[in-house]
């Protein structure tokens, strides 16, 4: 199959959101063809004979690549390096550290809504309160509570006067 | 005519010349005759005194002598005493005298300084309400700066809280509720926010790539 052919319809599951963890595969794939490359000349490869990460297993899966087949991986190698080089990314700021629930449910959302191969980095911030933002290569998305605030400042002012005045 | 006048101013002379003597005659018959009753007087002035003499003896001399001294020293003690006695008077007179002007010139002089001591208050309490007035109303207008500075910082105050005030409510309600609201509570405001902003950011992406 034709590098092209396969990135188009190359898919990531929700577990793998992060472009460290495409590099982190990467390693792992490139050790895991290693392994293939030195047990393909002495006899016949079986599963139970290659450890393989479980991330990466799941990739593979997600993706029905035979992780015994060296043109597998290496489409699966050819797929990660094009997606290290053009993925998109989106990095969210919330004010906790989310659990690996919610990151999937974004994900899954991103990936069904925006794009099927968006990564997201993830970051804290305390002072964010409610809500969350949002940071392009080329624009900044502020759906935190303070920004809802701004939009009805004068509706809190004058709210605050009313119950100032009474 | 001259030896006429001649004549009668020689037989004027002449005439003249003899009343001069008969005058110079009459006047030395005066002064005699004066001489002689002066001598006269004088010798019956003298004879009392030869009489006199006779009758008022050394006895009766040394004896009016006496009655003159007892006399004398009786009317000096009279006079003494008279004169202790007006002296006295004068005395008491002039004490009361003394009195009344020390008296009437200390009332004067007392009366002056309390006047003056009064002027003096008078001058002190004018002075102090002077100064009083002059605090109140620097009182009054520091006052008023005062509360016109107030005023302008509350409403800086207040300007500041009005242009802050989204951040202040905001972390008001991350100091109440920022820990105890999941993020998986809020998965639907989230997703709801990226729905409506869906196609600016895949614009955004489409431009960034």
């Amino acid at each position: 199959m034709e590098l092209n052919v396969f990135y188009d319809s190359f898919k990531l599951p929700k577990t793998v959101y992060q472009m460290g963890q495409i590099r982190l595969l990467k390693f792992d794939l490139a050790s895991l063809i290693d392994q293939l490359d030195s047990l393909q000349n002495q006899e016949l490869v079986t599963k139970d004979k290659l450890k393989v990460n479980h991330l990466l297993l799941e990739l593979l899966e997600f993706n029905n690549l035979d992780y015994t087949k060296r043109s597998d991986l290496i489409l699966l190698q050819g797929a990660l390096e094009s997606l290290e080089s053009q993925a998109q990314i989106l990095h969210f700021s919330f004010n906790q550290r989310p659990r690996p629930e919610f990151i999937y449910t974004l994900v899954e959302w991103l990936r069904g809504n925006i794009g099927p191969k968006i990564l997201i980095s993830v970051g804290y911030n305390p002072s964010l309160g409610l809500g969350f933002t949002i940071r392009t290569d080329n624009k900044y998305f502020d759906f935190s509570l303070a920004k809802r605030f701004s939009s009805h400042h004068q509706e809190l002012v004058n709210l605050i006067r009313e119950v100032t005045e009474t | 005519m001259t030896i006429w006048w001649v004549a009668v101013i020689i037989v004027f002379l002449v005439c003249l010349g003899f009343g001069f003597i008969w005058i110079a005659l009459q006047l030395s018959r005066i002064k005699n005759n004066y001489h002689r009753s002066s001598d006269i007087l004088k010798q019956i002035d003298d004879a009392p005194e030869q009489d006199v003499e006779h009758i008022f003896n050394k006895e009766f001399r040394e004896e009016l002598r006496n009655r003159g001294r007892l006399h004398f020293e009786k009317i000096i003690g009279d006079n003494a005493m008279f004169l202790q006695q007006d002296l006295r008077l004068t005395t008491s007179q002039l004490n009361d005298f003394m009195k009344s002007e020390i008296s009437k010139t200390l009332k004067e002089e007392f009366s002056k300084y309390e006047q003056s001591i009064n002027d003096a208050k008078e001058l002190a309490v004018n002075s102090i309400q002077k100064t009083l007035s002059a605090l109140e109303e620097q009182r009054q207008s520091l006052s008023k700066q005062v509360n016109e500075q107030i005023e302008i910082e509350k409403q800086k105050l207040i300007d500041r809280f009005e242009s802050n005030l989204t951040d202040i409510i905001n972390h008001y309600l991350i100091e109440a509720i920022g820990d105890q609201i999941d993020l998986s509570d809020q998965m639907d405001y989230i997703l709801a926010d990226l729905e409506n902003n869906k196609n600016e950011i895949i614009e955004d992406l489409k431009n960034g790539t």
